[in-house]
């Protein structure tokens, strides 16, 4: 090669515009010791296809199958979405057997009838006899009674009050609550059934306009 | 890819393989088993390989990366992380010899230590080593031009250019 050839054939290299069958010309010029030593290597790996064969059977059983997450979401997200439905159709199911969802037809009616509450304990012995004991309230209020009866009106100041009022004696001046038609002149009991009636309607009410469909007659008086 | 195909086409690259994790590893067992690594990984994609449009490419690239996993995770020691040695001197190395080139080579940037390893080393073509190193073909000539310029400023450094005729 020409001197002028070799020192284009250099600049051409370290430009790094060499062609491979250039840069093999170079490295094979005699004299030129940077090419020279950039022969390829000869550095071998001591090891041939049997022993990797070999290797490779003896490994295998080790080798665990990797699947892919992507093939397993659509049958995980199929499973959860069938649980997640199972589950709400399971809720439905008992909420539509749940007695609140019948419709009763609740009554709670509370008098202003002035109570006799000489001794509490008397009176408890009295609203004992008369367990269930469907009764007619009594004759209207009185002008006289007004002021007892507005003492009388909150269930727990009568509590409270037993002792400090001493009205008539009339069995019939007793506080009632009156459900589906039947009155119940047991204090607890009636205050329970109360209770459960509100609940009953609290949870009919609840549920929205779907609820309010099942309470077809509720009629509340103090 | 049956067994004998495997054996023309992949495994005649364990060498090359071999040779271009020595650049990586400090180590040959280390640079040893992790070719024996990447074999077997790509023994078990052996159907998968046919697809591939440069199977000596992505054996490459799964040697350059698994390298760089064990430098990261196992602590292994890399060879291209070693400063350049101020010893250097014509007493140590009297001649020009390809051991002196790889240890510059080895200095090199990342881009440009594998760029001028796999072109003036391993003979590489251009296209080949743009998907080695993820690279276009233009930024493979860059890089390739830049290392061959550096080496030969390190050399100029070591040897009397005029005398020794570096290049």
């Amino acid at each position: 090669m020409k001197r002028e050839e070799l020192d284009r054939q250099k600049a051409k290299y370290w430009g790094g515009k060499t062609s491979l069958e250039e840069e093999r010309k170079l490295k094979e010029l005699e004299g030129e010791k940077f090419f020279n030593a950039l022969q390829p290597s000869e550095d071998a790996m001591d090891w041939d296809f049997d022993d990797f064969i070999q290797q490779v059977n003896e490994k295998k059983p080790e080798i665990k199958k990797v699947h892919p997450l992507a093939r397993h979401i659509i049958p995980m997200t199929a499973i959860a979405a069938t649980v997640i439905f199972a589950f709400f159709l399971i809720r439905q199911i008992i909420e539509s057997n749940n007695d609140t969802a019948k419709p009763i037809i609740t009554r709670a009616e509370v008098n202003n009838q002035v109570l006799d509450v000489k001794k509490s304990g008397t009176k408890d012995k009295e609203l004992t006899d008369q367990d269930d004991t469907p009764r007619i309230a009594n004759s209207p209020l009185s002008p006289t009674d007004i002021k007892q009866t507005s003492i009388a009106n909150n269930k727990k100041d009568h509590m409270k009050s037993t002792e400090d009022f001493n009205v008539g004696p009339a069995r019939e001046e007793q506080f009632y609550v009156e459900i589906n038609g039947v009155k119940i002149y047991n204090q607890e009991k009636a205050i329970e059934i109360t209770e459960t009636a509100l609940q009953l309607a609290t949870s009919n009410l609840r549920k929205g306009m779907k609820g309010v469909k099942n309470i077809k007659y509720l009629k509340i008086e103090i | 890819m049956n067994q004998e195909a495997f054996k023309n086409t992949v495994f005649v690259l364990k060498d090359k393989l071999y040779r271009f994790a020595n650049r990586f590893l400090e180590h040959q067992e280390d640079a040893y088993d992790l070719v024996q690594e990447v074999m077997l990984k790509l023994w078990e994609k052996r159907n998968q390989l046919d697809q591939l449009e440069n199977i000596e490419a992505f054996a490459m690239q799964m040697v350059r990366n698994m390298a760089y996993n064990k430098i990261d995770k196992q602590g292994r020691h890399a060879k291209y992380l070693k400063q350049l040695p101020p010893d250097i001197e014509v007493e140590k190395y009297p001649a020009l010899t390809k051991e002196l080139i790889l240890k510059m080579i080895d200095t090199l940037p990342e881009k440009q230590r594998y760029v001028m390893y796999l072109r003036d080393i391993e003979e590489c073509e251009i296209s080949d080593i743009a998907a080695i190193a993820g690279l276009e073909e233009n930024a493979v000539r860059v890089n390739l031009s830049r290392a061959r310029s550096t080496v030969r400023l390190n050399l100029t450094k070591v040897f009397d250019y005029e005398k020794r005729r570096i290049g």
